[in-house]
């Protein structure tokens, strides 16, 4: 638990490092980074299209990681899986919007907070 | 795989074949249905015939036992295969053989009836079964194809489904048979357990021929821990021994077999003359070397085998309808297997079982084809006189007879002898009075055989409709039966009367060295004087027979009012019935309402807790999810979040 | 891994990010996406993974941008409704959550020595070290071909498959009347 409650000093020292030698935990922090603007997006927005924007933020994020772990260990194995997240979110992308543009004319209106229908 | 595996593989699944053909694409096609099935059975017997002639054949180098893993759970490794040693590859000779036979004559007897082709898939899907427990090469094996066989005759004797009575039948053959197989079950475990316990999983085991090597080991330390524990091993063989006692109706679980008749004849002759009921008797045959060793488990096999046939034949002699009377006979006879069995004489049963296997098939196919010639009459008070206008089964059924009566040369007389023998110096508790209910048993099967021909075939015809006498396709298994009804005593005739004797306990002891199958067994021997005494006694019965029935000498009326106790325990059947009809109704009754009422009152209650509980704490929890999408996805990252921190807190 | 590639591509992915997310017009999140697309293909060619970055510029920039920017002028939003609608809320839990997962990894990653600098680490020599030859991965297509017609066909042939349930979901779900 230290470990956790360190880890702002810990950043603040990767943060020193500008201009020094850059390491995969530096593509780590940054994809972690990433990812969590897009859950803070994900969160906070209502338009649908902005929370699926944000969906694509996050997907990019673990992306990054994915290619930092594949040039940390000299094999392509992480890009293999980039290329095949990268269909998977062309796909849902597709369909996501798709169901936007239904949920839009059934409901006249992309906002999340209007469909509360899958409610225990 | 060797030819002999291959030729066990084809016994065994040529009928279960036959059946999935029938089953699957000719059920409306009759002809071809019971052609498949005789075909079927007709492939098991020459890859049988195949097989004996490699089995008893010169050349005794042969490995008997295939087998493959079946199911392997922890240190548990149950194997499936075939074992082809003398005593089954014997005993699937008298099943394919018999069945042979059987089959042929259902395509006449069974001519007209409805169901024709589910009849022959029943009865293919039978012999697979009982073929299972014969080839098999452990416990585990056997018992599934013990449950098979009882299924399959739960079918048969149901055939006719329409019949109350029938279904009645196949109800009760089932549930008897549960409670054997009850009390086997609890010895398979028993004797599993215990041999884990003190031996460990490595030499545990179900296979027939690993426990023989355990029950002749050497090894001092196994010596030990088998003499330690003799008396959980006695009683895990006596628990075993209820299934053979359920299956080969024997007292008290007879009760079945008499009500089994209410199936097609050919059905009966099957079943419950050669083969369904022979497998309690090769079980134990099976299981010899296991009986060996304890006096008191051999001991309880030969008092009830005993029993059981003194029983029997006394209700034998006041039953008039001529399959029950051949029923009461067949019980009769397997006691007398059984008696044999636990004089330690496991030849003798096997050979009597052979014997009677022919003799009782034919008494049942005779019976059949008498049944049909009257026009589905039952009856022997609506019978009588036959003789004239049925001569070949009046022929056939009197070798079968004299065959069972125990009249020498007949195949029945050596047989016979050989049990009487092995009980007049057997060596368990009472065995001189074990011998002289076995000759009283003779004197009376040869008095109620002679009363049932005499009723049916002699004197004047007492039924209505005009009799007949049947097709080929049923005379010629008759006759086919009866020859070997003549000659299957050369089988084992005594070394006292030539040179050449002993065949069958020879072959079944085998050239092979120790651990043998049967241990202790009895070298057989002939006593002339007890050939003399079960002539004198079968001699004696027919002349009674005759006195009473035929010549009417002396007034079989007034002799049963001078018995009246007698005569009624014996309509009575001894009251087992009744005696099981109480129990159920007031005993079992009782402790399922009390079930009942605990279940109702005190399970219910607890799971309806639990279950409101269940309800209580969803109804408070579903009103976290209220349907909006970002709050989801908080509660999933949180739950992400305390997992992850978890597993770094636990590194 | 030239520092430079990583602060400039970092920044406009990190930049473009935090703006897609806060901007109101949607329009406007689309393009600064666009951007930090634009970053994030800068970090992959600076990570020698020349096939994903050009892949990142094409699919995503280019395909997917573009359909969001269509089914944004599809459903026609004005401006003023945009606002009305898309009040931030929960702007606290939101950050408690992003900054939790954050420390999470920062923290898992900082932790040791495994991917920081240093013996056996995530540094440039000592991946060199450790991977020898296969460190010097170009990202060449031809490679990526490789492990995905052989070592991956499944798979693949799986994904296209997705698509094509993907395209005929999409036309399904969108057309008024089958």
């Amino acid at each position: 638990m230290d470990m956790l409650l360190s880890s702002p000093t810990l950043l603040a020292s990767a943060l020193a490092s500008i201009g020094g030698e850059i390491t995969t935990s530096h593509y780590i922090v940054l994809s972690a980074l990433i990812f969590g603007v897009g859950l803070f997006g994900v969160i906070t927005r209502k338009n649908a299209v902005v929370i699926l924007m944000s969906l694509e933020l996050m997907l990019n994020g673990a992306n990054l990681a994915f290619v930092a772990f594949s040039r940390h260990h000299g094999n392509l194995q992480g890009q293999v899986f980039v290329f095949f997240i990268i269909a998977v979110a062309a796909a849902e992308a597709a369909v996501a919007l798709a169901i936007i543009i239904a949920m839009n004319r059934v409901k006249g209106s992309v906002n999340l907070d209007d469909a509360t229908e899958l409610k225990g | 795989m060797e030819p002999l595996a291959l030729y066990g593989y084809i016994i065994l699944f040529a009928p279960l074949v036959a059946t999935a053909l029938i089953t699957c694409f000719t059920l409306k096609h009759k002809a071809v249905s019971s052609w498949i099935a005789i075909g079927g059975m007709l492939v098991a017997f020459g890859a049988n015939v195949l097989a004996a002639m490699q089995v008893f054949g010169a050349d005794a180098s042969f490995e008997p036992v295939h087998e493959i893993e079946w199911l392997s759970v922890g240190h548990v490794m149950i194997p499936f295969g075939v074992q082809m040693d003398a005593l089954s590859v014997m005993m699937s000779l008298i099943v394919t053989g018999v069945g042979l036979c059987i089959f042929v004559f259902s395509t006449g007897y069974m001519k007209g009836e409805d169901g024709w082709s589910r009849y022959f898939a029943c009865l293919s899907l039978f012999s697979f079964s009982m073929l299972g427990i014969v080839l098999s090469t452990n416990l585990i094996q056997t018992f599934i194809f013990w449950e098979l066989v009882g299924v399959s005759s739960y079918a048969l004797i149901g055939y006719y489904f329409h019949k109350d009575s029938a279904v009645d039948a196949g109800k009760k053959a089932f549930l008897t048979n549960r409670i054997g197989d009850f009390g086997m079950t609890w010895g398979i475990i028993l004797l599993f357990y215990t041999l884990v316990d003190t031996l460990g999983w490595e030499r545990a085991s179900f296979s027939y021929e690993k426990l023989k090597l355990l029950y002749h080991a050497s090894d001092p330390l196994i010596v030990q821990v088998m003499a330690d524990h003799s008396g959980t091993l006695a009683l895990a063989t006596l628990l075993i021994f209820t299934g053979a006692v359920a299956k080969s109706a024997q007292v008290p679980l007879h009760v079945w077999l008499p009500d089994a008749m209410e199936g097609p004849t050919p059905v009966s002759a099957l079943m419950h003359a050669a083969t369904m009921v022979a497998a309690g008797v090769f079980l134990v045959c099976r299981l010899f070397f296991m009986f060996a060793p304890y006096e008191i488990a051999l001991g309880v096999v030969a008092w009830m085998g005993g029993i059981t046939a003194l029983l029997a034949a006394g209700v034998a002699f006041v039953q008039h309808d001529i399959k029950k009377v051949l029923a009461y006979s067949t019980l009769s006879q397997l006691g007398y297997m059984v008696l044999a069995l636990g004089m330690g004489a496991p030849a003798a049963a096997m050979f009597h079982l052979t014997t009677h296997a022919f003799f009782k098939a034919l008494l049942f196919l005779g019976s059949g084809s008498v049944i049909y010639g009257c026009h589905h009459e039952q009856d022997m008070r609506k019978m009588g006189g036959l003789r004239k206008t049925m001569p070949v089964t009046f022929w056939t059924f009197m070798i079968g007879t004299a065959a069972l009566a125990g009249i020498a040369p007949f195949s029945g007389f050596w047989s016979k002898d050989a049990i009487l023998s092995a009980a007049s110096v057997g060596h368990v508790p009472g065995a001189p009075i074990l011998y002289g209910m076995g000759v009283l048993v003779a004197l009376m099967t040869a008095a109620y055989m002679g009363r049932c021909v005499i009723l049916t075939f002699f004197g004047e015809y007492r039924g209505h409709a005009k009799p007949h006498e049947s097709p080929v396709s049923m005379t010629g298994p008759l006759v086919v039966l009866a020859t070997a009804s003549v000659f299957a005593g050369v089988l084992s005739i005594p070394k006292g009367i030539s040179e050449h004797g002993g065949w069958l306990e020879h072959a079944l002891v085998g050239a092979t060295t120790a651990p043998v199958w049967f241990p202790g067994m009895h070298e057989e021997v002939f006593l002339p004087s007890v050939a003399i005494v079960g002539t004198v006694a079968a001699l004696f019965g027919l002349f009674l027979a005759y006195m009473f029935y035929a010549k009417k000498a002396w007034s079989i009326d007034s002799f049963v009012a001078a018995v009246k106790p007698l005569h009624t325990l014996l309509e009575k059947k001894y009251y087992f019935d009744e005696a099981y009809l109480w129990l159920v109704a007031n005993v079992q009754q009782t402790i399922a309402e009390t079930c009942g009422f605990i279940e109702v009152h005190v399970l219910r209650r607890i799971v309806d807790a639990v279950a409101g509980t269940t309800r209580w704490f969803g109804g408070q929890v579903r009103l976290l999810l209220d349907g909006h999408l970002h709050r989801y996805v908080t509660l999933a990252l949180f739950g992400a979040v305390v997992i992850i921190a978890a597993v770094l807190v636990g590194n | 891994m030239d520092p430079w590639t990583f602060w400039l591509g970092g920044s406009l992915a990190l930049g473009g990010g935090l703006l897609t997310v806060t901007r109101k017009n949607a329009v406007a999140s689309v393009l600064w996406l666009i951007v930090a697309f634009l970053g994030m293909s800068t970090l992959f060619l600076g990570m020698d993974a020349g096939f994903i970055g050009v892949l990142q510029i094409l699919v995503y920039a280019g395909a997917i941008m573009i359909l969001f920017l269509f089914v944004i002028m599809l459903l026609n939003l004005t401006p003023s409704g945009l606002l009305r609608m898309d009040r931030p809320r929960g702007t606290t839990l939101g950050l408690a959550s992003a900054a939790a997962f954050i420390a999470l990894i920062v923290a898992i990653v900082t932790g040791g020595q495994q991917w920081t600098g240093g013996q056996g680490g995530g540094s440039e020599a000592a991946i060199l070290e450790r991977t020898g030859e296969a460190s010097m991965l170009e990202g060449s297509v031809l490679d990526i071909a490789d492990q995905l017609f052989n070592a991956h066909l499944l798979p693949f042939e799986a994904a296209s498959v997705l698509l094509l349930v993907a395209i005929v979901g999409a036309v399904a779900l969108t057309k008024r009347k089958l």
